[in-house]
């Protein structure tokens, strides 16, 4: 457990320093933000006609209210933490894939929630607006991220079945 | 129904945490003053006597005012003291977090003095944020003219960016998370299916 929690932290670290990296943003994390904000605002164009994206930027034709998808806001770092989790865990290459897969999902389905909720409390109440988008939707993700990893390795078999494959 | 808890532990831990959260989020935000006290004279000292950047440090309405030793220009041609608030709850919102994952772990941290030992150990991840949001503002975001007497550049700056939005995107989540499983090797076990003793994983 001391050696996943040290090639965790480690795994993290790294991860996000290339994130950080002006090429990796402009090409793979700023088009991934807008995609996710068509992707918002297609699902919410369902039950709401005066929903429009443009850019990571999503706005209401019926109010003057717009929110762009801004860093922490996009799930890549609470992907970051699950996959830093995922590849420090003792487990196949086939395994964490479908982690890494599923764990995607997990957790993009719940950022679009986050980003579909909070563009609607933010035309509601700016206040509570803040509140959802600082601090509870932040810790709702980070428990997702919890909750899969958890279910993950419940699912994968022993360590020592792993080295017996490898 | 409590057999079928018995057998699905995560949920059931999942379960208390959303029980746990608001309640713990309450407390905090009611509590954020006394909270965030003892991180000012922490930072006053850091900024002030340390660096002479700042003059003083102000807690109001869980922000931090930094009254910085720094001149300003107005457009007017008159000179100031450039002045930075920080939103101090953006950094410390891992504290609710934390205590609602570890009550929803175990009862043994129901303790005063435990509670207090959590507020400790996050305190540092808590510093880091404010102290780069701080940094941060006064290097890309006051001007020119305050950037240079700071005196942080060319690789500085890139420091300071890395560190605010470390600070700012990965600590708060991640120190909740780490401490957690920390302090809770053996209930991870647990909910893992291993036994406690499992250190091969």
């Amino acid at each position: 457990m001391r050696r996943f929690f040290l090639w965790f932290l480690l795994i993290q670290g790294v991860l996000f320093t290339i994130e950080m990296q002006r090429v990796v943003q402009e090409n793979v994390i700023e088009p991934f933000t807008a995609s996710l904000a068509w992707i918002s605002s297609t699902l919410m164009k369902v039950f709401d006609d005066s929903v429009q994206a443009q850019g990571v930027i999503i706005r209401s034709l019926d109010h003057p209210f717009a929110v762009k998808i801004a860093a922490g806001c996009n799930g890549v770092e609470a992907t970051i933490i699950l996959f830093a989790a995922i590849l420090a865990f003792p487990a196949t290459w086939k395994h964490k894939a479908l982690g890494f897969l599923l764990g995607f999902l997990a957790i993009h389905v719940a950022n679009l929630a986050r980003i579909i909720t909070l563009f609607y409390i933010g035309q509601w109440n700016e206040e509570v607006f803040e509140w959802a988008h600082l601090y509870i939707w932040q810790a709702l993700i980070l428990l997702d991220v919890i909750i899969v990893w958890l279910l993950w390795v419940r699912k994968i078999p022993a360590p020592t079945a792993v080295a017996a494959q490898a | 129904m409590s057999q079928t808890s018995d057998n699905n532990p995560v949920g059931r831990f999942v379960l208390k945490v959303l029980v746990w959260l608001p309640l713990a989020f309450l407390v905090w935000y009611m509590l954020a003053g006394p909270l965030l006290w003892p991180m000012r004279p922490l930072l006053d000292f850091g900024f002030g006597s340390l660096s002479q950047l700042v003059d003083h440090v102000r807690l109001v309405h869980g922000q931090f005012i930094f009254e910085t030793t720094l001149e300003v220009k107005a457009p007017d041609g008159r000179t100031g003291l450039a002045v930075v608030e920080v939103n101090a709850l953006k950094y410390t919102y891992n504290l609710p977090l934390l205590v609602a994952l570890l009550y929803a772990a175990s009862d043994k941290y129901f303790t005063f003095t435990r509670l207090a030992a959590i507020y400790l150990l996050l305190l540092p991840f808590q510093i880091w944020g404010v102290s780069f949001d701080f940094l941060s503002q006064l290097v890309f975001h006051a001007g020119p003219d305050v950037a240079r007497q700071v005196g942080i550049e060319g690789l500085g700056r890139e420091l300071v960016a890395l560190g605010y939005q470390f600070g700012y995107l990965m600590l708060p989540p991640i120190s909740a998370a780490a401490i957690w499983f920390l302090l809770n090797r053996d209930f991870v076990l647990e909910l893992l299916g291993m036994p406690p003793d499992g250190e091969d994983r």
